[in-house]
């Protein structure tokens, strides 16, 4: 199981894979939707991309499947606790990106 | 789920066969899932009308083309690792594609514009119009050709460009197995040890001179069959790490496949069979792997299906004409390997018209046994051709172990063998497999192949041309040469290593200075010495300049392997077909004076007016009857529209033809002729084609108002028949051109109306003005008359002779071909003795000069 550290930066699908984990377990199919709704559509999720992505994700140990079916039969995924933090710090690494791009007025509408 | 019943089979289906894109390993972890998450998008969009419905289909491809190969390129990175933990060797597919590349754009650089002579134009165009070639017809070839033809199309090189890149293509694939295969051989040696010896390899195999000469234009099917053989033996050594049955499996439908490209390729199997049998004999007792074997066997040879389908459809090259009434009649041939079945499928598939004697007995008198001496000969003319190999450009001239070659030949030969044994000391099984595969390749081949004497040997004491080949015959051993060159490589990779180690071993026991002159050899020392001597320089940096020796041949054989800016075939043909005039029929004599003009007819679409007459294929009814269809009159408008089929007459284009030779002609046709050359039905040509005669006394033969005397004695073969009775047809209807000089035109006793046009003769025809008689000795080689007029206008202003055969300082590389320069010479010199008879100073002159020229190729 690899450090969060050792997954940074994480690329865009994956960001967003991790932080619709966040709101719970899901299962596939909602991921894909969860993520093309919080990116008003910049990111489309195909079969492929997902389940490549999910695959690899349960490899290096950030989700972890449910065990049991769910009751429609769907397989669910839950971030691990080493996933969460690599969100987390995502998250954060994101956010000090974007106030250095504030600080030097990059950013549209928010002039000093 | 509900989505999922609104997704209806036909796409159920189809994203079925979509999900195969991605690897094994995720399909069996989700497909389900896949096709789960797929309903609910397709359920979703069906609500939304069809063109939501069209959005997600075109979401979900864009999904397989983003993420198939990524997902696929994880999964290889996973097997690898894990066969890496399981104690499996990793493969080095960098090292090999660098190396692979590296050869390409060798290939590349030295890459042939056009055609070459022999073989290259009928198989560039068989391959760009779907013909079927000599027997065995080569259909995967063919398949190959054509779809690599389309392919490159939008590249806009010519076709014949685009084909023999793919002869280029196969060679550099070919190394990369090469690579692999020595590269393994040399593990568990560090990283660089294995790369230099591989890279050593490839480098000697690469541009070994008829590996080179070959692989830069498509003369042949050999590059394709050089490709299968060293794929299967890379797959047999990798089956021995993994013992995955599926390799051999895989090397095994590979090798048969080949079968449908030439036998070739088959002679890899007993190098192969020996090595399972060393590394594990038990896997030659698997009833499953045979089972699988035998199936996928069945499926290759079905690509001999070709040969009959595409002949049915009568295409514009169709040797042997391999047509056979049922489609199961063609199957039985293919799977008796002849014995049965559909007669011209099978007679095609065994090559039967070649009428090859047996192993055993003398080519040149079957009814004798094969002697001692010959065998002798067939050997010596196999170590001329290895002689070629390495310094072809020392005493090029001299093709029989000339100048200084045999010396460069002898150091290859012991670096042969040095890399043999440095081979052997590291892999015995692969060692052997290398070896049984040259064996097979180099003495087996000329034991094989039992050619006559060799095209250059015994010139002397047997001078009669028949009984020698009729050219040099080096690229059957092309993939022999490459193996050879190989062990070559891995010897000079042994020299460096061992040279490396002594340099270290002494580094460490004296002063440098003092140690690297005590251990260099003599020869080497004043330069080892002074890379060594420098500060830090590694041992192995030290011994690094050995490496070069690696080079030799590259630098030696350029000149002679180079074909870049060669347009001599091509601008020949072109040459030849403009001396034709419109609607001309044109009898020729063999390879070089018909292929090249078959491809600038049927590829490059230049004067397909004129009609060509292979006239030694005149003996087969199928080639007569394709002759006698092509030149039909057109009954229908756009009879003519494909180009790759045989139709009817095709019209003369006057914008082709430049407009000074329009003006020599004094006026073009105003419509094809309305008869066909040869008016005969197929009964009526199969009894021409049933005989032969002696003239029992001199015959006169009346075309016309042209008598022609055959003489007494004379062998009258269905050709002359068939040539007679094209000029019996066509005289005065077509102007009838004959390449020079010609068997046929002798024996039927029209030489002496022969009129010199450009590069070709024509009979003299009854409102012929102004032609120069030529003296009596002379007309056999130039003709009775000269058309200077036309024969001026042709070599000033139409004639094209450009690229690497204009340049005075490029050798004329192929002897065997040498008829064409001197074609070119017997214009001129008859063009010259015309122009002094009439006084014509300034055209004497030219042609004079010109003729110096093509004397001194």
């Amino acid at each position: 199981m690899s450090h969060a550290r050792d997954s940074l930066p994480l690329s865009p699908q994956v960001f967003h894979i991790l932080l619709a984990l966040t709101a719970g377990p899901v299962h596939g199919y909602a991921i894909m939707q969860d993520v093309e709704r919080e990116t008003h559509g910049a990111i489309r999720l195909g079969p492929g991309t997902l389940y490549g992505a999910i695959r690899r994700l349960r490899r290096d140990g950030l989700i972890e499947e449910i065990d049991g079916d769910s009751d429609d039969g769907r397989r669910r995924y839950r971030l691990t606790t080493t996933g969460g933090a690599a969100v987390r710090r995502e998250a954060v690494r994101l956010e000090r990106l974007v106030q250095a791009a504030r600080s030097r007025d990059l950013l549209p509408g928010e002039g000093r | 789920m509900n989505s999922a019943n609104e997704v209806t089979r036909a796409e159920q289906a189809a994203f079925g066969l979509l999900l195969r894109a991605w690897p094994a390993a995720l399909r069996e972890e989700y497909a389900s899932e896949m096709r789960d998450v797929f309903a609910c998008m397709t359920g979703q969009a069906a609500r939304g009308g069809t063109a939501l419905r069209v959005r997600v289909w075109l979401r979900v491809l864009l999904d397989v083309a983003r993420s198939a190969p990524l997902e696929r390129w994880h999964s290889l990175l996973e097997r690898t690792a894990a066969a890496r933990a399981r104690g499996i060797p990793a493969v080095d597919f960098a090292g090999a594609l660098t190396a692979a590349c590296a050869v390409l754009v060798l290939y590349w650089i030295t890459l042939a514009p056009s055609i070459a002579f022999w073989d290259a134009g009928e198989y560039i165009t068989v391959g760009h119009v779907l013909g079927i070639p000599h027997p065995p017809g080569n259909p995967l070839f063919v398949m190959l050709a054509r779809a690599w033809d389309v392919l490159l199309a939008p590249a806009g090189w010519p076709a014949a460009m685009r084909i023999n890149l793919l002869s280029a293509v196969c060679s550099a694939g070919a190394h990369f197995f090469l690579f692999l295969i020595i590269e393994r051989s040399f593990r568990p040696a560090d990283t660089t040890t294995r790369r230099v010896a591989a890279a050593c390899a490839v480098a000697l195999s690469a541009t070994a001179f008829t590996v080179w000469h070959q692989s830069n234009v498509n003369e042949k099917v050999y590059t394709v069959s050089f490709l299968t053989t060293m794929a299967a033996l890379w797959l047999a050594v990798r089956w021995r790490d993994t013992r995955n049955p599926k390799l051999l499996i895989l090397a095994a439908y590979i090798t048969v496949l080949s079968a449908t490209n030439h036998m070739m390729g088959v002679l890899v199997a007993p190098a192969v069979l020996l090595f399972v049998l060393r590394v594990d004999a038990r896997t030659l007792l698997s009833r499953r792997i045979w089972a699988v074997t035998l199936s996928f066997a069945v499926l290759a040879l079905s690509a001999q299906l070709f040969l009959p389908i595409r002949a049915a459809q009568r295409p514009v090259v169709n040797e042997s004409d391999p047509v056979c009434a049922t489609l199961a009649s063609a199957a039985v041939s293919i799977y008796t390997n002849g014995a049965r079945g559909c007669e011209a499928l099978s007679a095609n598939l065994t090559r039967e018209q070649y009428a090859k004697p047996s192993v055993l007995r003398d080519p040149n008198a079957p009814e004798t046994t094969r002697g001692l001496t010959l065998v002798l000969s067939q050997f010596v003319n196999y170590a001329q051709y290895l002689d070629w190999q390495w310094a072809r450009s020392i005493a090029g001239r001299d093709p029989l172990f000339g100048g200084a070659r045999p010396l460069v030949s002898l150091l290859v030969l012991l670096l042969t063998i040095a890399g043999a044994r440095a081979h052997w000391r590291a892999d015995r099984n692969a060692a052997l497999l290398h070896g049984a595969a040259l064996a097979v390749l180099s003495i087996g081949l000329v034991l094989y192949l039992n050619f006559r004497w060799g095209f250059s040997i015994g010139r002397d004491t047997f001078a009669d041309p028949e009984l020698h080949e009729v050219r040099e015959r080096d690229y059957f051993f092309l993939i022999g040469f490459s193996l050879y060159g190989a062990w070559a490589g891995v010897g000079i990779a042994a020299l460096w290593r061992a040279l490396s180690l002594r340099v270290a071993r002494a580094a460490a026991e004296s002063p440098l200075s003092s140690r690297i002159a005590s251990i260099a050899t003599p020869l080497l020392a004043p330069r080892i010495a002074r890379f060594a001597t420098r500060p830090k320089l590694p041992p192995r940096m030290a011994a690094a300049p050995l490496l070069a020796l690696a080079l030799v041949p590259l630098a030696l054989n350029w000149a002679w392997a180079s074909r870049a800016d060669d347009w001599t075939a091509r601008d020949w043909a072109y040459n030849v077909l403009m001396s034709v005039e419109p609607y001309g029929v044109l009898v020729t004599n063999g390879d070089n004076d018909s292929f090249p003009l078959w491809y600038l007819q049927h590829v490059e679409r230049v004067r397909e007016d004129v009609t060509i007459v292979l006239s030694p294929y005149l003996a087969m009814p199928s080639y007569v009857r394709q002759v006698r269809d092509m030149s039909r009159a057109c009954r229908r408008h756009g009879s003519v529209d494909d180009p790759t089929r045989i139709t009817c007459q095709r019209p003369f284009e006057e914008r082709e033809v430049h407009p000074r030779l329009l003006a020599a002609w004094g006026g073009i046709p105003a419509a094809a002729p309305d008869d066909s050359i040869l008016p005969y039905d197929d009964a009526e040509i199969d009894t021409m084609a049933a005989g032969w005669y002696v003239a029992p006394e001199d015959l006169e033969l009346r075309f016309d108002s042209l008598t022609a005397t055959v003489a007494k004695g004379t062998v009258i073969s269905p050709i002359d028949t068939f040539v007679a009775a094209i000029v019996q047809s066509s005289y005065g209807e077509r102007p009838i051109h004959f390449m020079t000089p010609s068997p046929v035109a002798a024996r039927l006793g029209l030489t002496e109306h022969a009129v010199r046009v450009g590069l070709t003769w024509r009979l003299r025809e009854s409102d012929d003005r102004g032609l120069i008689r030529m003296p009596a000795e002379g007309q056999g080689s130039v003709g009775a008359f000269v058309d200077l007029p036309l024969t001026d206008t042709l070599a000033r202003d139409v004639f094209i002779v450009r690229g690497r055969v204009a340049d005075p300082h490029q050798p004329w590389v192929d002897h065997a071909n040498y008829s064409i320069p001197v074609q070119y010479s017997l214009m001129h010199f008859a063009a010259a003795h015309a122009a002094e008879l009439r006084g014509i100073r300034d055209s004497m002159s030219w042609h004079a000069e010109r003729l110096a020229f093509w004397n001194g190729l």
